[in-house]
Formats: structure tokens, C-alpha cells, sequence
């Protein structure tokens, strides 16, 4: 009587027997914390949510079921533009659909558990030698990471080390990597291009020179042409690509010296732009008055750059001059095409009074209107530079748009952001590094000790500061006083 | 009466089920199915035409529910739009609804493939939903239990998929 295609919904139809966007339908009411027992039931359902055609909008939905309002659902999971980044860790860890890795990776950095590791020891003779005696300098470690290379500075030479697949890092040995070293001083500053844009190094040193480094094994590091040399050590340097900009330079060069030179130049391949009126290099210089210790480029190549300093003057002090920057303040917001100023952010106390000393020590750009500072104050703040900038006069305009204290008043010493939500703070002691979520008011979403994921926790623990500091989307890099630390997530 | 009257200015259509049998419905209860309504336009079947509409894909016990869903809630306010950031809730089905969709899980799902066929967005919305409720809360044992759902994994890649899974419970 019926017809023939009837005979199989004849019998009672079975849950795996409706067609698949009906079950992702189902799927969409549940949350995440229904996502193990869902993939552990069957083949069928698990591969309706880690399956390579699993939709984007279902796991937006599990994600978003969990959460309480409609504002935080509209808001992507954390680390959303570094990710995922093309090294060989990152395309074996997340090969499925792109918002269930963005949550995957969020939730590894939020509850994950921490696997340190040591990428290496060192300890300058010197220091050991003179049991308690401080040598002059210490060899503060630079370094940098990009996607599964790690470059980093010990004393006057630089090291690349490479992520293997297998979560292992190999050292470069240094034919393939950087040769020779930068003489008698330390590196003090460091900033590598990408891997994909040569992996240059431009490092600064102790005794105020700079140095570009071929990424290649080509040969020891060679001096930049004619820029200006105070002696001091350079305590900063950042690079971006002008490209797109649209200059016609590959590379925007910026430094600031603890005597307080901030320089600038555009570098085309190996030399400085030359320019035609004057002998010299196209070395533009300032004297800002005070000792500089962070300064970052904008991600957009324009040249807006942020400088952070001690803190040493004040605003009503400063000497106006054509080499001089005007206005004084611990942030400044500083155009090096122009040289012009555009601002200087003050640090205020919560009460609106001046701190003296509250100087900065790291700067990171969040967006290209956003940067995030830390510094010795112990506070981290956050800063809409379009509301610095202009012609906005009054010092009530010149707060920062959201600041964290510090929940054990730690003073900050390096920060990193990710370009969308995270900012990775480095403090003063313990080598603690903090996770801020800059859409959290209240206050850091987590705290990384050094040592308390080892075996032997009290041994490895440390006094030391994290003099720097770098993350990407599966790992994040201190370095410490005795050591490079990578921490990633189990 | 009121009542009589208002069934006379409604024009009745009848839906022909797989089985051949035949309901008569008021246009504006199988309106809710836009399968039909399309169906209606497309073929601008007119008022007094008394040819069936075939409905091939549904027999004639599950168009009974349909139909009868459909009437209980034809002057519910059309459905919106969802916004895709829109939380998806499963604790807000009606207690009509609810005594509704207790039936046995065959019948459950072919009301599912029904309103996914006859596009009634609102039926379709409540069966998931209780589908879900199903599924919410229970261990994978219980689920498979729940579906009548064989395991086809092996014991290593049952422990692969766990491991794979961690970070989603909520801690």
C-alpha cells in the first residue's frame, strides 16, 4: 500500500539516523560541559563536533550557553588574532574548526595546567665568584618569539633556539644562527624581525651602540651607520616593518639609552636611509630629559611611538628646544616622523595626585589606539592614546581608560600583549608573570609562579625579576635572571 | 454562534498523509508550515479547490500531532529571527509542550523529521529542545543507554577522545 521508500521510516527512526544539520541543530542547546560525554558516546556525534566540517556556529552556541549575558557572549574567546600562529606546534595542536581552538587555547591559558621547562642555564662567572657581591651590570636576558623560534640574548651573544614537534626546543648550533658577538659590552636590547622578513636582530648594548645581526651564520654583528652614542646603555629597541605605511624603507628603527637619547631611523636592508641634505645618516635624535626604560613602535609602521621613562622630572621643568622633547610625565606618545610630542600620559594616583618615581618600565601596544604599561607603581594601566593625543588639554583627559592594581603591589618590569584581549604582565620578584583580560575590570585572571610546577618546587624557586617577556598562542617565555623559562599548557 | 461563524469564513484545506488518508485543517493552522504555504502559493491552489495536498514524507499518526501541535498554537506570534549570539535555552519549553512531546523516542523523531520537512521552525524548536534535555547532564554510558546507541570505539581511542576533551569541563 505505501510506497517503497517508506519501508526504512517504517521502522522507529533512530537518534544517529537524522540527517546531520538536525543533530547539529540538537547539539546547539547544549554547553560545553556537555562536549566530553557527547564525543565519548560515538564515532557519529564525535565527529559532529571535532569533525574537519564541524560548524563554527556550534560551538559558538556551546560556548555561548554557558555563559551569563548576552554582552560576554558577543566577545571572542582570548587570544583571537595571535592565533593560531604558523608554527608546527600550533598546526598539530589545532587542526580543527577555528573557534573551538580559539576557546581551546583560551581555556589552556585560563585553567590550563602549567608545564614549565628551563630552555637554559647561565650564571656569569662573575656573579658566582663574588658570592654576594652584585657585578656591575647583570646579564638580563633578552628575548623575543616568533611563532616556533625563540631568539634570546646571554651576555654579549645571541641564541635562536626552534620548537620541535614534539614540544622540544633545539638549539641552532650557531653556523646556522647568529655569529660572533657584540664585544665587550652586554646585550641590553633586542628586537628580531620575522622569520619571514629575514629574522634580522637589531641589538642594543650596555655601552650604547647598536647592532644589526644576520639572521644566517654570515658573520659577527655589524654597527649601525652614524647614529647618536650617548655611552649609556641602551635600555630599548623596537622595529617595524613601514611597509605599510607605505614607505618605501622596509624597517622604522627606534631606541631609548638610560641617559635618555631616544633615536630614530629608517633602515633599507642592511644600512640607515641616507639623507641627501646632511652627510649623516637619516639618525633622527631626542633628548628626553629623562632615563628611558620601554619604547614601542605602533603596529601600523605610521611612527607614533610610546616611550616610558623613570620619571625623574616633571612636566612643569622641562626644557623646550628644538632637540629637546617637550613636557615631561612618565608616558610619552611620540610621533618620530615628525618628532613632534603629541602627549604625555601621567600616571596618577587613584586619589588624582602625582607619584614621584612612578616610573614605567614596559609598554606594549594592544591595538593601535590601545597600550597597555607597567611600571614601578605596581599598577597596570591601560591607555586610549586617541584620548591622549590632540588637543585634549586638561590632566583629567590624560587618565588611563582602566587600570589593575597589583594584588601583592609588585612592580612591573615587562608586559606583552596579544593585540585583542590578553596582556601578559612580568614583575619584580619571583619571576611571577600575571594573565590580564583587559575585558575584566576587576582585577588579573591568573598567576604563574616560577618553580611551583616542578617536582622539586623549593629548590627551583627564585628571587629573580622577569627582565623579559614573550608568549604566542600555546606558550609564553620569561627570561630570569639565571635562566630562559617556558611555560606551556598540559 | 461566534464560534460557527468564524469557522465559515475560514477556508479549510485538506493534507493527503503517505498513507493516503486525508484531514481537513483550517488554511491558517497549515499555514504554520511553510512547506505548505509555499506549497499553496507556488501551486496558487485556490480556496475552493478540493484536491488534497500530498505529503508524502509523513504518515498519517505523526500529521495527526503535527496538526494538532499546529492548532494548539496557531495564534502564537510568528517566529523571529535568532540572533547567533543568542543564548539557546532548553528550560523554556511551554507545559502544553511539554506534555506534547511525551511520546516514545520514534515518534519524537519523526516529529523532528516532519516539522524539519513541513518547515514549522516553532515544533522543530521545542523537539530539539526536548532531544537535548535527553542528552544534558548524562554520562556517555547514559546517553548510549538513553539512544540505544552502540559504542563504536575501541578502549584506546574512548581514552584519546576523553583526553581530548578535559578542557571543556568547567572546573
Amino acid at each position: 500500500r505505501s510506497a517503497p521508500s517508506r519501508g526504512a521510516t517504517r521502522q522507529a527512526p533512530h537518534l544517529l539516523a537524522l540527517p546531520s544539520e538536525i543533530l547539529v541543530e540538537i547539539l546547539r542547546y547544549l554547553r560545553l560541559a556537555d562536549v566530553p560525554a557527547v564525543s565519548a558516546t560515538c564515532r557519529h556525534l564525535n565527529s559532529l563536533l571535532h569533525g574537519p566540517g564541524a560548524s563554527q556556529g556550534l560551538w559558538r552556541s556551546l560556548h555561548g550557553n554557558g555563559l551569563a549575558n548576552d554582552e560576554a557572549r558577543k566577545v571572542l574567546p582570548v587570544l583571537q588574532p595571535v592565533f593560531p600562529c604558523d608554527c608546527n606546534v600550533c598546526s598539530a595542536a589545532f587542526p580543527g574548526p577555528v573557534y573551538r581552538d580559539e576557546l581551546r587555547a583560551g581555556a589552556a591559558w585560563h585553567r590550563g595546567r602549567p608545564l614549565e621547562s628551563t630552555l637554559c642555564n647561565f650564571k656569569p662567572a662573575r656573579y658566582q665568584r663574588g658570592g654576594h657581591q652584585r657585578p656591575a651590570v647583570l646579564a638580563m636576558p633578552c628575548l623575543q618569539l616568533h611563532g616556533n623560534q625563540l631568539v634570546y640574548s646571554q651576555e654579549n651573544r645571541l641564541y635562536r633556539l626552534r620548537l620541535n614537534a614534539g614540544d622540544r626546543w633545539q638549539r641552532l648550533v650557531a653556523t646556522d644562527a647568529y655569529r660572533g658577538s657584540v664585544g665587550a659590552a652586554d646585550v641590553t636590547a633586542l628586537s628580531v624581525e620575522s622569520p619571514a622578513d629575514g629574522g634580522r636582530a637589531l641589538v642594543g648594548t650596555g655601552d650604547g651602540r647598536l647592532l644589526l645581526w644576520a639572521s644566517d651564520g654570515a658573520g659577527p654583528p655589524r654597527r649601525l651607520h652614524g647614529h647618536p652614542f650617548d655611552q649609556s646603555a641602551v635600555n630599548c629597541i623596537d622595529s617595524c616593518s613601514a611597509a605599510a605605511a607605505g614607505f618605501d624603507c622596509w624597517r622604522l628603527v627606534l631606541a631609548g639609552t638610560k641617559g635618555g637619547s631616544l633615536m630614530a631611523a629608517r633602515l633599507n636592508g642592511d644600512c640607515c636611509v641616507q639623507d641627501s641634505q646632511q652627510n649623516r645618516g637619516s639618525w633622527r635624535s631626542w633628548n628626553s630629559g629623562d632615563r628611558i626604560y620601554a619604547c614601542r613602535l605602533a603596529p601600523d609602521g605610521s611612527g607614533i611611538a610610546l616611550i616610558g621613562c623613570a620619571g625623574l622630572t616633571n612636566a612643569s621643568s622641562t626644557t623646550a628646544g628644538a632637540d629637546s622633547a617637550e613636557g615631561g610625565g612618565p608616558l610619552r606618545l611620540f610621533n618620530v616622523e615628525t618628532g613632534a610630542q603629541l602627549a604625555a600620559g601621567q600616571p596618577l594616583t587613584d586619589t588624582g595626585l602625582r607619584r614621584r618615581g612612578s616610573g614605567i618600565r614596559g609598554v606594549a601596544f594592544q591595538s593601535v589606539s590601545l597600550a597597555v604599561t607597567v611600571g614601578y607603581d605596581a599598577r597596570v594601566r591601560l591607555w586610549d592614546l586617541r584620548m591622549l593625543g590632540g588637543g585634549v588639554a586638561t590632566e583629567r583627559h590624560r587618565l588611563p581608560a582602566a587600570v589593575w592594581e597589583d594584588p601583592s603591589d609588585c612592580a612591573g618590569t615587562a608586559v606583552q600583549a596579544d593585540r585583542c584581549h590578553t596582556v601578559l604582565v612580568g614583575l619584580m620578584q619571583h619571576g611571577l608573570v600575571r594573565l590580564y583580560d583587559i575585558r575584566q575590570t576587576r582585577s588579573h585572571v591568573r598567576t604563574f609562579y616560577k618553580g611551583a610546577h616542578y617536582p622539586d618546587c623549593v629548590a627551583r624557586l627564585t628571587r629573580s625579576p622577569v627582565y623579559s617577556l614573550d608568549f604566542n598562542a600555546h606558550c609564553f617565555v620569561r627570561g630570569l635572571d639565571s635562566e630562559i623559562n617556558c611555560v606551556r599548557f598540559a | 454562534s461566534q464560534l460557527s461563524n468564524q469557522r465559515a469564513a475560514m477556508p479549510n484545506i485538506k493534507l493527503q498523509s503517505s498513507d493516503n488518508e486525508i484531514f481537513e485543517v483550517e488554511l491558517e493552522i497549515a499555514k504554520q508550515s511553510n512547506t505548505i504555504k509555499t506549497m499553496l502559493e507556488d501551486l496558487s491552489v485556490s480556496d475552493d479547490s478540493d484536491d488534497p495536498v500530498p505529503l508524502p514524507n509523513v504518515n498519517a499518526a505523526i500529521l495527526k500531532k503535527v496538526i494538532a501541535w499546529c492548532t494548539h498554537h496557531k495564534d502564537d506570534p510568528p517566529p523571529v529571527e535568532e540572533d547567533e549570539y543568542k543564548e539557546r535555552r532548553t528550560d523554556d519549553i511551554p507545559t502544553w509542550d511539554l506534555e506534547f512531546m511525551k511520546v516514545d523516542q520514534g515518534t519524537l523523531f519523526e516529529i523532528i523529521l516532519a516539522s524539519n520537512y513541513l518547515d514549522i521552525k516553532g515544533l522543530l524548536d521545542v523537539a530539539c529542545k526536548t532531544v537535548a534535555n535527553m542528552i544534558k547532564g548524562k554520562s556517555p554510558e547514559e546517553i548510549r543507554k538513553t539512544f540505544n546507541i552502540k559504542c563504536d570505539f575501541t578502549a584506546e581511542e574512548l581514552e584519546q577522545v576523553r583526553k581530548e576533551n578535559e578542557w571543556c569541563e568547567e572546573k
